[in-house]
This record gives structure tokens, sequence and C-alpha cells, in this order.
């Protein structure tokens, strides 16, 4: 009889433990999170880089049908936007060469006619007329010289003749050409240009989700479905990150840096962004990031900040319809303009940022 | 309450708490570089053991470097060493090539913080 009475003492003490497991069990089960969108990813060497492109939504026959078109286009763009090989670009430089007035391959004409107008809006600091500049450094080639570097007088005598793309005079396919300096080099430009093609291919696809990255330049599509796409930005100095932010619907991030393309010639670092005016690299700037709905915008636009400069930066923003951008000068300080700051999440402690008002 | 009730209670916690970081969650670090040579050929290789890896390219041989779950190239017989200049690759997802090798690392394995690295 007593054993019976202490059984029922025990049962109210446990039912305290039986509630506390009940009500772990349901509030863990509850966070259980909804599973995952399947996340397709492919990775290959095009376009004279790495592309990654990942989608979401898709099955796995689709994303093969999808990335074989993805793949001939790159292969196609790369042909046909390379300065000295035999595509259009090609042998379009080969025409502008001798100068006059001749046709061309219509293919070229969008973007040439982009970067014309990319060419005005930055003030000449994008600008991809100086093809034989870019030859004479050896970054025409995808395997770049490794010194040393041109002498100043060759320097000099293609920057007196002054190529620019106002040289030009486009009607239809029609192109009058009045400086036979003019080498075309798209190098800053085309990476855009064609992310934004491939997203336009993507969504007549029916892809609603989707993020391509080539090389580090990157444009998304839709979202990750169940959270914003969300990528980081190398430190230009560091092996680690300098900042992540979520990126929208449409968005493209591009990133020029002085530490992708460079060599070293007796102890000094010679990297691949000119700066037109002078014919040597800029050196005033460690890299700087630009946000558009327009890839080729924020390729060019890259481009020309950083040829730009910290003290000039904010008014080619402002001529290019540029609101987010970041420039980290060559002393790592970091200028953001209000609109990208309000977005952006920095990785790295310490750092001197400089918030500019959006120009 | 008694002393193996109190047993009881933290067991039952603790095993919680077990279970959850065991099943729902997977370490911040990546756990593999997936590496594919000229030919196309993809190894994944543990990053747990430092070591040296010597990978078939279409100008010669990519030496790369594993240590503390990190990769690098070493050494590329590419003119212009920008796959050497990358530095260390310790994010999964992170990808780098020697495009003139043509020789691709892919860091996989472990939580995927971002969907893509800019620079």
């Amino acid at each position: 009889m007593k054993k019976n009475v202490n059984n029922m003492d025990i049962l109210p003490r446990y039912k305290f433990l039986l509630v506390l497991l009940v009500t772990l069990s349901t509030f863990t089960a509850g966070c259980q999170p909804a599973p995952a969108p399947v996340e397709r990813k492919d990775t290959t060497l095009a376009f004279g880089t790495f592309v990654e492109t990942t989608l979401i939504g898709v099955t796995e026959q689709e994303q093969a049908l999808i990335m074989k078109t993805i793949n001939e286009k790159l292969e196609y763009y790369h042909y046909a936007f390379h300065p000295w090989k035999a595509g259009p670009t090609g042998r379009t430089n080969q025409l502008l060469a001798a100068a006059g007035e001749f046709s061309t391959i219509p293919s070229l004409l969008p973007l040439l006619e982009q970067s014309q107008l990319l060419y005005r809006q930055s003030n000449g600091l994008f600008n991809p007329a100086i093809g034989k500049l870019m030859a004479l450094w050896g970054y025409h080639e995808e395997i770049p010289s490794d010194g040393p570097p041109p002498d100043e007088e060759s320097i000099q005598a293609i920057l007196d003749q002054k190529p620019r793309m106002d040289d030009l005079t486009i009607k239809g396919v029609r192109i009058t050409n009045t400086n036979p300096a003019v080498q075309l080099d798209f190098g800053a430009v085309a990476k855009g240009y064609v992310l934004d093609i491939l997203m336009q291919d993507l969504q007549s696809m029916g892809v609603k989700n989707a993020i391509i990255n080539t090389g580090g330049d990157l444009k998304v599509l839709g979202s990750h479905v169940d959270r914003p796409w969300r990528i980081a930005i190398r430190h230009p100095r560091q092996s680690g990150l300098l900042a992540s932010l979520d990126v929208a619907d449409g968005e493209a991030v591009f990133t020029s840096g002085d530490y992708e393309r460079y060599y070293e010639y007796e102890g000094k670092r010679y990297h691949h962004i000119l700066d037109p005016r002078s014919g040597y690299p800029a050196d005033q700037v460690q890299s700087v990031t630009v946000i558009h709905t327009n890839g080729a915008v924020a390729d060019a636009a890259a481009t020309a900040l950083f040829v730009a400069g910290p003290e000039q930066w904010l008014e080619t923003a402002r001529n290019m319809g540029i609101k987010q951008a970041m420039l980290v000068d060559k002393s790592g300080t970091v200028h953001i303009t209000d609109a990208m700051h309000q977005r952006i999440h920095f990785e790295q402690p310490d750092l001197d940022i400089k918030v500019i008002a959006t120009p | 309450m008694t002393v193996a009730d109190r047993i009881v209670i933290v067991f039952a916690v603790v095993v919680l708490i077990s279970l959850y970081l065991l099943l729902w969650t997977t370490g911040p670090h990546p756990t593999h570089a997936k590496l594919t040579d000229h030919d196309h050929h993809t190894i994944s290789h543990n990053l747990d053991a430092d070591r040296f890896i010597d990978v078939a390219g279409r100008l010669g041989t990519s030496k790369l470097e594993i240590n503390r779950q990190r990769i690098r190239f070493v050494d590329s017989p590419c003119k212009s060493k920008v796959c050497i200049h990358a530095g260390w690759l310790e994010h999964s997802g992170q990808v780098l090539a020697c495009l003139p090798n043509g020789v691709l690392v892919e860091m996989t394995g472990g939580t995927r913080q971002f969907d893509a690295i800019n620079f």
C-alpha cells in the first residue's frame, strides 16, 4: 500500500519533465527550417575567365539545356569581342587601322554604340579606343606580359595620336573613322554587356531565379526564393572579405581592382587598368565596386571611377548615372556613397570609412 | 525534485541541444576543394590534412597548397600569375582558376555564407 502511494507521488514530479520535453520538442520541431530550394550550379571556364551559373527552380534536364545555350553564347561572344582574333571586333580593328568609311558587323553595333555613350558620359575615362595602348602594355593578350613596361616614348606616341571613341561616326552599319590610331578593346565593358544578354536569355527560357558570376563580376535574376541573393566583396589587400550585401532582382555588381591582373618588374607592380590620360596604370585606387541594373554600365563605370580616383570619382559617377559605388583608395580608406552604405555590411573591423552624399 | 530528477532533466536538455547541433547545422568552414584539370577531370580533396597537390594543366603542372582548411595556388606555368596573386580561398563557394593552364578550384562543403564572391 505504501509502495502505491509512492508511485502516485512520483508521477506529478515527472509531469514536469514530460511537459519540458514535449515543449522543447515542439519548439525545436517548429524551428526546423523549410527545405532549401534546390540550387543547380555549373562552373566552367569560358569568356576568358570562370563562369559560375546558379539556377533555382529548374529540373536537371532543363539545367543541361540552359547551360548548353549559355556556354554556346559565351563562346560566341568571347570570339566576337576579342580585340585581335579574327572575330567581328578583330576584323573591325583591321578596318579601323586604315581609317575612312566601312561597314561593320551588325552584331557589334549595340556594344559599340553603348560604349560610345559611356565614353562620353565618363568624359573619356572609360575609353575602349585605347586598344593600341593595351597591346603596348601586353594586356591585349589573355596571357599578359611579364615586363618590362613599355618605354615612355612609345606610350607618348600613342597618346599624341589621341585615340577617342568620338573619332567614330556610326550611321546604321556604316562607320566613319577619322583616326587610324583607334583600336577597340572592350575588356572593360564586354563582360557586363554579355551578362545583360545572358540574363535576358535566361528569362526567355523561363528561369526566374539565377545568379551568374563571371570571374568575380555578377548579375542576378529574382532571388534565392527563400531569401535574397547574398554576396561578399573581396578585400583588395587581404585574403578575407571587405563587405557583404543582398543583391536585388536585376542588379549587377562589378568590381575593378589593381590586384587582378598585374605583373611585377624590378619590384614595381604594373596593373591592367590604364589611365587614358597618362598612358600608365591608374595609381590612386585599390578597388572600385559599382552596383547598377545595367551590367555594361556597372562594368564601364567601375573602370571609369577607378581611373577618376578619389578626387573625381563622384563627379564621374554623377555623369554616368551611378548612385551606388564604393572606392578603396591607395591608403585603404573606404569612400562609399550613402545609397550603397545603407545596404552594405562591412566584414572587417577598424576600417576607415567615409560616407558621401549620393551623387 | 531529487538529484536523479535533476540529472534526467540535464541529460534530456543536453541530448536535445546535441541533436540540434548535429542534425540541423553544419560547420562554417568548407570541407573540400574541388579541383578540375584541363581535361575536365574533377577530384574533390579533403581540406583536413595540410599538403601540396599537383594538378596537370594545359601548359604544365599547377601546384596548390592546402593549409588550415584553405587552399591557394603556389606555382603555375602561366605568365600572368593571376591565380597566385589571388591568394587563399577560405570560404565555401569561392572559385578560382588558372585560365591559361585550364585549372579550376572550387571550395565546397560547410555552410555557404554567400552565393558569390565579387572581386
